[in-house]
């Protein structure tokens, strides 16, 4: 398995909309058998997104599709600086994630 | 200020073997910092091994990497047409290069590769990149008529014409012409035909079931034996193969270029096409390889 890190740090203004678009992105994943989780945390300004793939072709996927990079490109102007992203392998995890959580 | 310029920091850590896609045409540039083993380029008698920190350039030829064992690396993607904002060695001659960080800046650029090599995060990495890059950018000098001319070869390649990039930045067009090429190390008609290229590329990557030949037909190829020899020379292969291939590389290392989304294209399928074709895909082939 397949994780992907990303941090976006958002101009003030731009927060809520930056939400809205990652809401979206997440429910784009849903609708992808190789995705198994998609969280997205917030500290302060920045923007901590954490995905699981069930491989590299899940995470190709994903990553290629049409949404995700014109969310990309949207976001570039309400960054502060240039997003910052790790792609790593899963080393071992105890996935049980609850229902209520999942939005 | 460096997100004008820099697309991303990204990183990728993969201790089993990795595939590496084709690096295909593109005014884009990439620095990369490896702390795995080494990367090689695969060469028609064998292979040559890159720096462990490297500059992978602005190319109208593609590059093919082999495949790497225990993968490790921070990367910058440089946007297009920016990597004139960092250096002051003109572009003409980094063009289809692959150059050492040490080779391009000098002790600064050793300096740098030492610093990162000693870093002991991602995190730790790309603020020592990032600081490095912010102090070319302050020192380097640019033409922000040149990046508006380039922005609109890249919005405009089916009709843009040179004289009139010529007449928009007050010069000739055989000084725009010289000046665009020291900058951006291509004439400006080999730059409307990477724009034209990428258009089509990115199109097929994104939308697979879109006929390739009426999105090149859109970007300003005359006809398809024009865009078929096109194609080949940029991608080395047919577009059907590249078709095929791209099916199976990775988006993110080798990702399409932002400024084409801009382009309008007449919509002939629906968006979510490339979804559910990745998720048909998927159970075909699960945990493809060693990845």
């Amino acid at each position: 398995m397949i994780a992907l890190h990303a941090e976006l740090r958002v101009r003030p203004p731009h927060q809520d909309e930056v939400l809205t678009s990652l809401r979206a992105l997440l429910t784009l994943a849903e609708s992808e058998p190789g995705n198994l989780i998609y969280a997205i945390h917030r500290e302060e300004e920045t923007f901590f997104l954490y995905e699981l793939y069930r491989d590299q072709q899940a995470c190709d996927a994903h990553l290629g599709s049409q949404a995700v990079v014109l969310a990309l490109e949207r976001f570039a102007p309400l960054l502060l600086e240039p997003p910052r992203v790790r792609i790593t392998r899963l080393l071992a995890a105890r996935l049980a994630v609850e229902p209520g959580v999942r939005r | 200020m460096l997100r004008a310029h820099v697309e991303r920091f990204w990183g990728w850590e993969e201790p089993a073997s990795l595939a590496l896609p084709l690096v295909t045409p593109g005014l884009g540039a990439e620095l990369f910092f490896h702390h795995g083993s080494a990367p090689h380029v695969a060469k028609a008698d064998g292979s040559e091994p890159l720096e462990r920190a490297h500059l992978l350039c602005v190319r109208d030829t593609p590059l093919r990497l082999l495949e790497q064992p225990n993968v490790g690396f921070t990367a910058v993607r440089i946007r297009a047409g920016a990597l004139g904002r960092f250096t002051r060695v003109p572009l003409r001659e980094l063009k289809d290069t692959q150059i050492g960080i040490q080779e391009l800046w000098g002790r600064a650029g050793a300096e740098l590769e030492e610093r990162v090599a000693a870093a002991e995060s991602f995190e730790a990495r790309t603020r020592l990149i990032e600081d490095f890059l912010l102090r070319r950018l302050a020192e380097t000098a640019f033409d922000p008529r040149l990046e508006r001319a380039l922005a609109r070869i890249y919005r405009e390649p089916a009709t843009i014409a040179v004289e009139t990039l010529a007449e928009q930045c007050g010069l000739s067009r055989r000084q725009l012409e010289r000046r665009i090429a020291d900058y951006f190390g291509q004439s400006p008609v080999e730059l409307r035909c990477l724009a034209r290229f990428f258009h089509v590329a990115r199109r097929m990557v994104l939308e697979p079931a879109t006929d390739p030949l009426a999105s090149a037909l859109d970007v300003g190829y005359y006809d398809q034996s024009h865009f078929i020899r096109e194609f080949k020379r940029f991608t080395g292969m047919a577009p059907q193969a590249f078709r095929r291939a791209t099916a199976a590389l990775t988006h993110f290392y080798n990702p399409p270029e932002a400024p084409l989304a801009r382009l309008s294209f007449p919509s002939r399928s629906p968006n979510h096409d490339r979804v559910t074709r990745g998720a048909a895909r998927s159970p075909a082939a699960p945990g493809r390889g060693s990845h």
